[in-house]
């Protein structure tokens, strides 16, 4: 398909444009962006595949705005044999009208010019190569496939006599679909595989657990035959041990018999050898007897001698105690004598000493009666004054106190000089005092104050009130000091002072007195002092009148203390022979009780040792009577020949009882039982397995297990040749899919290699010798430039943009000459750089020797270097 | 269990069978099959119980394997049992065998058994000879284990047994014979000349085996039989399906063979080399009678092209829906598939296509991948006729 001329009319912003294009080589269409390059292809759409009747938004977004007019386009085209003009209008006075110029011409209108351009498009035209070769900026980022029926075409053409046609196609379209029936896309085997596999397993584990059930129950029936057996032999060997276990019984029963016999013969054998010991014991009693009757008798003969050898000793010892008792009387009243010396020594002293004492006492009492009467007028004298050091104090302050006020009083009153020339009585103050010549008299006036001449003259001198109260003060201080010395009795200052010092020389007298009264009463009253002198004079008295005229009473108490020591020691002498006297009595008595007692006792011993003596004799006569000696031994000898025959018998009895073993017989019957026991639990046991073997059989049997498996084994046997066969099947569509894709994979290669050539011819012009594509069918994967390979999808959107346009003119030329399709470029090139834009310009001028290229462009300079162009330039828009 | 004591006059009728195995299943058949199978052989016995009523038997002993195992399912067991109550004149004795010994899973034990078991019914479960009518005595040799280490009948038989004409012996057994299985070691085969020593001494009259499915007279005496199976049960049998009539009259005796059996398994084996020999096939397939009943093993030996395999394919299929069960035995089978360039003359592939067709032509050679290589052409042709 070519497109020659296309003619716009009221058509968006164009008024009215023609645009004539060659039909080879390129056709530059510029014009500005707002004059509508790009309309010119989507006019060329709207005419071909929009019939005029549509309403439609495409259609009504082309009309111009504020113009009732219908928008129109004409086109003048070549399409395989057909040359045709085609024009339409829409939504005013719509028409379509075709004129067919060759081969045959036509003309046609309205619906049938439409369907007449339809019929000759899907005869001559590639649609979706018509709408692949069309290059709009921004398809540049998607790289299209060129999966094209025409490009097809022209590479089966290529690949001349091994082609593959639509036949193969529909087989390759069957393969992969029955390969998808079991295979997924990713190549993993289809869910129903799996399922059909697992079916197989799970008849194969119900089969197995079948069978595994069966031969439990297979092992089960063997195991009750087994217990059958089991059961048979154990109850044979009960059936022999029971035998066994009544004849034993048999022999206990005979040993028991035995053992019986030796009881009993034991028994008399006890009471022959307790025969024995009777008698025996019996002669031993009587031995016993004689014994003690000869010891008896020698006893009283021991008792008889002791008291013969006693008896002399005894007087001895008595004669000898008294003889120390007489020595000791003497002893005891020479002590006494002594003592009485001693006594009246002591008394002797004792009287001297209260001489003394009494003495002493004496010369006590009459100093504290001395001293009492100095205490008695020293007591007196201090109540007869009352003065004290505080009260002379205050006198002597108030006499101080009337000096310093007769002082002020005479300094602050008027001195009154009374002189006379002669003598002349002068009465002053009421005082007659007689002057002589020239004698004078001063006096202070600190009173109203008169002086009076009799007869002649009489002064009285007021003072004023200053002098006044001083006067007022004297008389004050004068009456305080008056009044102090009254309170204590006394006339004066100097009064009180000698009445002080009389007190305090009374009370030294006092405290004096009172100190002797206490040093010479001690602790003692004066009374009891008293009373102690009087009684120690009667004691004396009553001692001198009590003691005898001699001896002489000593001088005094140096020499009676010298007899008391004397008598003393005397006495101390004569005491210690009394007690040696004292003792040798008490060793005397001593010896003289032991004798006595002994004495005493040998005679009671020999009383007692006849006495038993007797009653031995006695018993021994009795013994004698009832059974005498002889009789005696004779039972013994008796006795004891029983006992051997009884031991004889018992040996026999024993030794019948030793041989038939009973210690053995009873291991035996006691192994016995527990054998019987033992077995009889076997036997049990058995049973009671056997009967729940039974009992589980009989309810595994009413199962049909073996009916079970049969259809187990069968359903196993159909899922495991559905599932062989299902995956037979599988196998064959994977290997025929395989086969297959291989060798379409290296018809594709052979079949796409012109496409790839024309494109990597194309390339090589704009990217250098190293330039080349892999294709994958017939689409571009990847570019290799320089060694180094890229999807496409990695590369730059310049890099994709120029590729995609290569891609297309490569796909265009091979076409051509097939019809083919335009090459239409809408404002490409945007991203190729200036180095670029000369080659691609020298490329695309290659391929418009064989195919028609329209570039749509606002800037023409981009396409400058495109050799044999031919540039159209829209015109402005009318309005 | 009491059933009426028969008394005989002169002679004596018996109906001799075996190994019924009921309960048994194959895994070669389909559900549906299986299911009719199982009828037909609970059905023979309804057959079995009419035959001995028209000819005349007073009993009809079963030599061992009643059941195809003790583990039998309830339903097979009272259906058994009320087919067998269907004739109650006529007394069914039972033989355990070696499916079905006397042990302790025993079904003649089973509490369904022992419930449900008709008067007419009796298990032979002792050696002790038993009186089945006046003169007439039956020595069982039960098995009560599944591996006996003894000659059964040999045990069962009384060494002093005395030489009898008034009596009527009639030993039932169940095992291999060591004169058809010389080569065994089974120490319980049965010892084939020791019975004809007894039946020649006048000690026994008669020696009914089970185990073999195929009627067979064992021995020179004509008195050792095998009953054979009533309804068949795999290819292998040559004379199944069948029961017999024994008939003593004194010192004569006569069996005679009736065919009891409803089902077939066949086998059949086939060359094939082309067409002609599968519409061959399908033709002889076709001519068979019976044929939901019938069992068909195929041995198909030869070489075809996909086409023809295609075409066998079709026909095997058809027969298999009309057949119980068509199986190609493989064991026997050597079918080898060799596309033939007629094969895809019809269809002249081209391109990527035919290269692909040559590929896997080539791996037909090749023994590790010309089975999967067959498959795939089989496929391939299939496809291709989709595709045409």
């Amino acid at each position: 398909m070519k497109l020659h001329r296309i003619v716009l009319r009221n058509y968006r912003g164009v008024e009215a444009s023609t645009v004539e294009i060659a039909g080879d080589g390129v056709t530059i269409i510029e014009g500005r962006n707002e004059v509508g390059k790009s309309s010119l292809a989507e006019a060329l759409d709207l005419v071909l595949s929009v019939p005029d009747s549509s309403k439609s938004s495409r259609v009504r977004s082309v009309q111009p705005v504020h113009h009732d007019v219908g928008p129109e386009v004409e086109v003048d085209i070549e399409s395989g044999p057909y040359r045709f003009r085609y024009h339409k209008r829409w939504l005013k006075r719509a028409a379509t009208h075709l004129e067919v110029l060759e081969p045959q011409r036509e003309q046609l209108t309205g619906r049938d010019a439409h369907q007449r351009v339809e019929e000759i498009l899907a005869e001559t035209l590639d649609v979706d190569l018509f709408a692949t070769l069309r290059f709009v900026q921004g398809d540049a980022v998607v790289m299209p496939t060129f999966e094209l029926v025409s490009l097809s075409r022209a590479l089966d053409a290529a690949a001349a006599d091994d082609r593959a046609g639509d036949r193969e196609d529909a087989l390759w379209a069957a393969i992969c679909a029955e390969r998808g029936r079991y295979w997924t896309p990713t190549g993993m085997p289809r869910g129903d595989r799996a399922d059909s596999a697992r079916r197989v397993a799970e008849a194969e584990t119900e089969v197995a657990e079948l069978l595994e059930s069966i031969r439990q129950l297979d092992a089960e029936v063997a195991e009750v035959a087994d217990l059958d057996a089991r059961i048979i032999a154990i109850r044979a060997e009960l059936e022999s041990q029971r035998e066994l276990a009544e004849k034993l019984g048999e022999e206990a029963r005979v040993t028991e018999r035995l053992h019986t016999e030796v009881e009993r013969v034991g028994a008399l054998h006890a009471a022959a050898i307790a025969a024995v010991e009777q008698a025996t014991s019996a002669a031993e009693r009587r031995q016993e007897l004689l014994d003690e009757v000869s010891e008896a008798l020698d006893a009283v003969e021991k008792y008889r001698q002791e008291a013969e050898r006693v008896a002399p000793t005894r007087a001895a010892a008595e004669a000898n105690l008294a003889a120390a008792r007489e020595a000791a009387a003497t002893a005891h009243e020479a002590w006494r004598r002594a003592e009485d010396r001693h006594a009246l020594a002591v008394f002797d002293a004792d009287l001297r000493r209260r001489e003394i004492e009494v003495e002493q006492l004496t010369e006590r009492r009459d100093r504290i009666v001395d001293a009492r009467s100095r205490l008695a007028l020293a007591e007196g004298t201090l109540a007869g004054i009352h003065v004290d050091e505080s009260a002379v104090a205050a006198i002597e302050a108030a006499h101080i106190e009337l000096v310093k006020a007769e002082a002020a009083a005479k300094a602050g009153a008027p001195t009154i000089r009374v002189e006379a020339f002669r003598s002349l009585p002068v009465e002053i103050d009421g005082v007659i005092e007689s002057l002589g010549p020239n004698d004078h008299q001063e006096y202070r006036a600190s009173e109203r104050f008169e002086v009076a001449v009799e007869g002649l003259m009489r002064l009285e001198v007021v003072p004023g009130d200053d002098a006044r109260g001083l006067v007022d003060r004297v008389h004050e201080a004068r009456r305080e000091l008056q009044r102090r010395c009254e309170a204590v009795s006394a006339a004066s200052l100097s009064d009180a002072r000698a009445l002080l010092a009389q007190r305090e020389h009374a009370q030294r007298e006092r405290d004096d007195s009172q100190a002797a009264i206490r040093r010479d009463l001690r602790d003692l009253s004066f009374e009891e002092l008293s009373a102690k002198v009087d009684r120690l004079h009667e004691r004396i008295d009553e001692q001198r009148r009590t003691r005898a005229e001699t001896p002489p009473l000593p001088v005094d108490l140096s020499a009676a203390q010298h007899l008391v020591d004397e008598s003393n020691r005397h006495l101390d002498g004569l005491a210690e022979v009394a007690e040696r006297a004292d003792r040798r009595v008490s060793d005397a008595e001593a010896t003289q009780r032991e004798v006595s007692e002994a004495d005493i006792t040998s005679t009671l011993r020999l009383e007692d040792a006849t006495a038993a003596a007797a009653r031995l004799e006695d018993q021994l006569e009795v013994a004698r009577q009832t059974c005498p000696d002889s009789e005696l031994h004779e039972r013994v000898r008796d006795a004891s020949e029983r006992v051997a025959a009884s031991e004889a018998a018992l040996d026999a009895a024993r030794g019948a009882l030793a041989a038939a073993d009973p210690a053995s017989l009873e291991v035996r019957r006691n192994n016995l039982r527990s054998t019987i026991d033992r077995a009889e639990e076997a036997l049990a046991t058995s049973t009671e397995r056997r009967i729940k073997l039974l009992t589980h059989l009989e309810l595994a049997g009413e199962q049909g297990l073996g009916h079970q498996l049969g259809a187990a084994e069968a359903e196993l046997e159909h899922r495991r040749r559905a599932y062989e066969q299902h995956e037979a099947r599988a196998r064959a569509a994977e290997r025929l899919y395989e086969v297959f894709a291989a060798r379409r994979e290296e018809a594709r290669d052979r079949y796409s290699a012109p496409f790839r050539t024309k494109i990597e011819e194309f390339g090589r012009i704009v990217f250098g010798p190293d330039f080349s594509v892999e294709l994958d069918g017939l689409r571009v994967r990847t570019r290799t430039l320089d060694g180094v390979t890229l999807d496409v999808e990695e590369l730059s959107v310049g890099a994709k943009e120029q590729l995609g346009i290569l891609a297309r003119l490569a796909c265009a030329v091979l076409v051509a000459a097939d019809g083919g399709a335009p090459v239409i470029l809408d404002d490409a090139l945007g991203w190729t750089d200036q180095r670029r834009l000369e080659r691609m310009g020298a490329a695309i001028s290659l391929a418009a020797r064989s195919c028609q290229v329209i570039v749509l462009t606002c800037m023409p300079s981009r396409y400058a270097s495109v050799g044999n162009a031919t540039l159209v330039t829209l015109d402005s828009p009318s309005r | 269990m009491s059933h009426p004591l028969v008394t005989f006059c002169d002679v004596i009728r018996f109906l001799h069978t075996s190994d019924w195995q009921l309960g048994m299943t194959r895994r070669f058949l389909g559900p549906e099959a299986q299911a009719r199978f199982g009828d037909a052989r609970i059905e023979a016995l309804r057959t079995l119980g009419r035959l001995a009523h028209q000819e005349g038997c007073a009993f009809v002993v079963v030599a061992g394997d009643v059941y195809e195992s003790n583990h039998v399912e309830r339903q097979v067991l009272v259906r058994s049992l009320e087919a067998m109550a269907a004739t109650p004149e006529v007394t069914f004795y039972l033989l355990p065998g070696n499916h079905d010994p006397l042990d302790a899973s025993s079904v003649f034990r089973s509490r369904t058994f022992v419930e449900h078991v008709p008067s007419n019914v009796v298990v032979l479960d002792s050696t002790t000879p038993r009186s089945v009518g006046e003169g007439v005595e039956l020595i069982a040799a039960p098995w009560t284990s599944k591996r006996p280490l003894v000659d059964l009948i040999a045990a069962a038989i009384p060494a002093d047994l005395p030489p009898s004409d008034s009596t009527v012996r009639i030993v039932v057994g169940h095992g291999a014979a060591d004169l058809l299985a010389p080569e065994t070691s089974d120490p319980a085969v049965i010892d084939i000349r020791s019975l004809e020593a007894r039946i020649e001494a006048g000690m026994i009259h008669y020696v009914a085996l089970g185990d073999r499915h195929s009627t067979t007279d064992v021995g020179s005496s004509g008195r050792i039989w095998y009953s054979g199976a009533p309804e068949p049960t795999d290819f292998v049998e040559t004379d199944p399906a069948n029961a017999l009539v024994v008939e003593i009259d004194g010192p004569e005796l006569n069996v005679t063979s009736h065919r009891v059996g409803t089902w077939r398994f066949l086998r059949s084996d086939h060359d094939l080399t082309g067409a002609t020999d599968i519409e061959s096939l399908s033709r002889r397939l076709d001519a068979i009678d019976e044929k939901h009943r019938t069992v068909l093993r195929l041995s198909l030996v030869g070489q075809l092209g996909l086409a023809e395999y295609a075409r066998l394919q079709d026909v095997l299929s058809h027969y298999q829906d009309l057949f119980a069960a068509v199986e190609v035995w493989e064991a026997t089978s050597d079918l080898v598939v060799l596309p033939a360039d007629a094969d895809f003359a019809h269809l002249p592939l081209a391109g990527f296509a035919r290269a692909a067709l040559d590929d896997l032509r080539g791996e037909l050679a090749q023994p590790a991948s010309a089975e999967v290589a067959r498959d795939a052409l089989g496929l391939l042709y299939r496809l291709t006729g989709a595709a045409s």
